[in-house]
């Protein structure tokens, strides 16, 4: 069984600022995106803004082009008959939202000189702030990661295969990094750059509220425990409702949360209440 | 003037039990040198060397681990290792009955721990000394593989001595996929990804009544067609950004991240296109998911014990990463 190609996470403007294709499109070997910091990239996760959709297909073609924000810049993404769960979910979404997109990274190269940097599709998903606030944290994290270890590519001296043997000892992207490192003529100032970048986009998400403690109610994990305990502790007729809460207690569920969890039970029709203070499951 | 070191010397000499020249060194060179607040400099003399006390306390009782170098941690065995030294704990040992090619007999089967790992094992001989509740040096143990987790084996050639001292426990230790995907499988981790796909063969499913194999359009492919009993279940791919795994979730679990209604609607089988709707409900989304990695004919799989959304103040640690970088 192959290997499933890793989601990368990287920041819009240094996906776009590559222009390094690995890999002969010709036979079925996967396609690689290269990025000035070394990233191999053939599949990428990336979450942000979607600011636009547009249907650019032509004679009633399906092709919509979308526009996916993140602090640095946008994604392009651009989803047609062979992706058409994506197409649909574009086609249906109001603008702005946040999404989610599992894709393969493309390059586009209309003629010499001229890059186009896109993603193709595989899952779409309308997500939440929350989730994109902790995109744009985990994806600090790995281009942080990569800076410093292209430094130190950098500072070794080595060029090359020697330099890709140097390196491969402590990360997975060695040969990414040494061909970055010559096509795209990597200086510490480009690399000071792109820590800036890191910079900027983590101070977009310093102010945000922390995500609201969800309600008990729709807290799935809840209903499942709770539940759980319902159906142990009866011996036949049934619990009481202070041996429920003492056993939840137990697990961190205060008074308000089984309460609340117990409705929406009641709600589904998953448990009632025989006598006043027994709960029972159905 | 009056000498601010002195007192402070005779202090911490009776209380740590310090030799005075050590401690009048170090006092000067934070009080006098460095111009550290006296209360301050006292402090943190108290900070390092209840440190160094305590390490050594905490290094006690594995002190003879470190001693015996054909000691192994649990987290290294493999399966096909043998002749091996282990320290352990003894997690809920139980008699079970078991046939083999040689009939039936009665084994001891629980799990053993250090800090590093929790693993299987199997006593084949009824040695009482795994019920004394005491942590064991286990010698000359074998290790087999289980669903591609290793498996200690204790046999007649095996021997157990009661360990005086505690092994620290183990806790349920944070990997990255990319680790998880090398090796051997693992008993009780926790991984940090996002769903990136939704495998076929998720939702509502029917299982053999014999076997519990999932059925594919009412066949068992060990007992041929038969009334299957229905599950759920959800085949998941997480992916952290350094390697993904299929994740599996179980009835409870599936319930847990999918919450009540769309799970009972999933389950009475009166949804329309139930597959788009349960990748609607999870791609994208992060989790922070606990179990074991099983290692079979499909390959790898974490088969999930817990799942929780992740609900960290990113807000705050993107604040403690720009300071980080200062």
């Amino acid at each position: 069984m192959s290997e499933r190609e890793v989601a990368r996470r990287t920041f819009a403007r240094e996906f776009n600022d590559s222009n390094l294709q690995q890999g002969e499109s010709i036979d079925r070997s996967p396609n690689f995106i290269v990025t000035p910091t070394g990233i191999i990239c053939n599949r990428v996760f990336i979450v942000g803004v979607l600011t636009e959709v547009e249907n650019i297909g032509l004679e009633g073609q399906t092709m919509y082009r979308a526009r996916i924000a993140d602090p640095t810049g946008v994604f392009t993404v651009y989803a047609g008959e062979y992706q058409p769960s994506a197409a649909l979910f574009l086609s249906s979404i109001k603008t702005p939202a946040y999404v989610a997109v599992v894709g393969k990274a493309r390059m586009f190269t209309p003629e010499k000189g001229a890059y186009y940097m896109s993603v193709r599709p595989e899952e779409i998903n309308l997500v939440d702030e929350y989730v994109r606030n902790r995109w744009v944290y985990m994806t600090s994290l790995f281009t942080l990661e990569a800076i410093r270890t292209m430094e130190r590519a950098m500072e070794s001296g080595l060029r090359g295969s020697e330099l890709e043997r140097y390196m491969s000892a402590t990360t997975p992207d060695a040969a990414g990094i040494a061909i970055a490192l010559d096509h795209y003529h990597v200086s510490v100032d480009r690399m000071e750059a792109y820590r800036q970048m890191v910079m900027d986009a983590l101070a977009t998400i310093l102010d945000v509220m922390p995500k609201e403690k969800k309600e008990a109610s729709s807290d799935g994990m809840a209903l499942a425990i709770i539940e759980d305990m319902i159906k142990r502790l009866d011996r036949g007729d049934g619990v009481s409702y202070e041996v429920l809460l003492d056993a939840a207690e137990k697990l961190g569920y205060g008074e308000m949360s089984v309460e609340k969890t117990l409705n929406a039970l009641m709600d589904a029709g998953r448990c009632y209440e025989p006598r006043i203070g027994i709960l029972k499951l159905i | 003037m009056d000498d601010p070191i002195a007192p402070i010397v005779d202090d911490l000499n009776r209380a740590l039990g310090i030799d005075r020249d050590t401690l009048e060194k170090e006092l000067k060179l934070l009080i006098i040198d460095f111009k550290v607040p006296v209360e301050e400099a006292r402090r943190s003399i108290i900070k390092k060397h209840s440190a160094d006390v305590a390490a050594e306390v905490a290094a006690e009782p594995e002190g003879r681990a470190v001693h015996d170098p054909s000691i192994k941690l649990l987290k290294d065995l493999r399966a096909g290792d043998s002749g091996v030294t282990v320290l352990a704990n003894v997690v809920e040992p139980r008699y079970r009955e078991i046939t083999t090619s040689r009939g039936t007999t009665t084994v001891i089967n629980g799990m053993l721990e250090d800090s590093t790992a929790k693993v299987h094992f199997t006593a084949w001989l009824d040695l009482p000394a795994l019920f004394s509740g005491k942590a064991l040096l286990a010698k000359n143990v074998y290790v087999n593989g289980f669903h591609g987790m290793p498996s200690v084996n204790i046999g007649e050639r095996s021997t157990l001595e009661e360990f005086d001292g505690s092994v620290p426990g183990y806790m349920t230790r944070r990997c990255s996929l990319a680790e998880l995907m090398e090796g051997d499988g693992a008993y009780d981790i926790e991984v940090e990804g996002d769903v990136v796909s939704i495998r076929p063969g998720s939702g509502l499913i029917e299982r053999c009544p014999i076997c519990s194999r999932v059925m594919q359009k009412g066949q068992c492919r060990a007992h041929g067609r038969s009334g299957g009993v229905k599950d759920l279940r959800i085949k998941a791919i997480l992916d952290d950004g350094t390697g993904s795994l299929i994740c599996v979730f179980d009835h409870t679990l599936t319930r847990a991240v999918l919450g009540i209604e769309l799970e009972m609607a999933l389950e009475n089988g009166t949804l329309e296109n139930p597959e788009e709707r349960l990748k609607a409900a999870l791609i994208g989304f992060p989790f922070v998911i606990r179990g074991n990695v099983t290692r079979g004919e499909y390959g790898r799989i974490l088969i999930a014990t817990k799942a929780t959304r992740p609900d960290e103040d990113v807000g705050k640690l993107a604040r403690e990463l720009m300071v980080s970088m200062r």
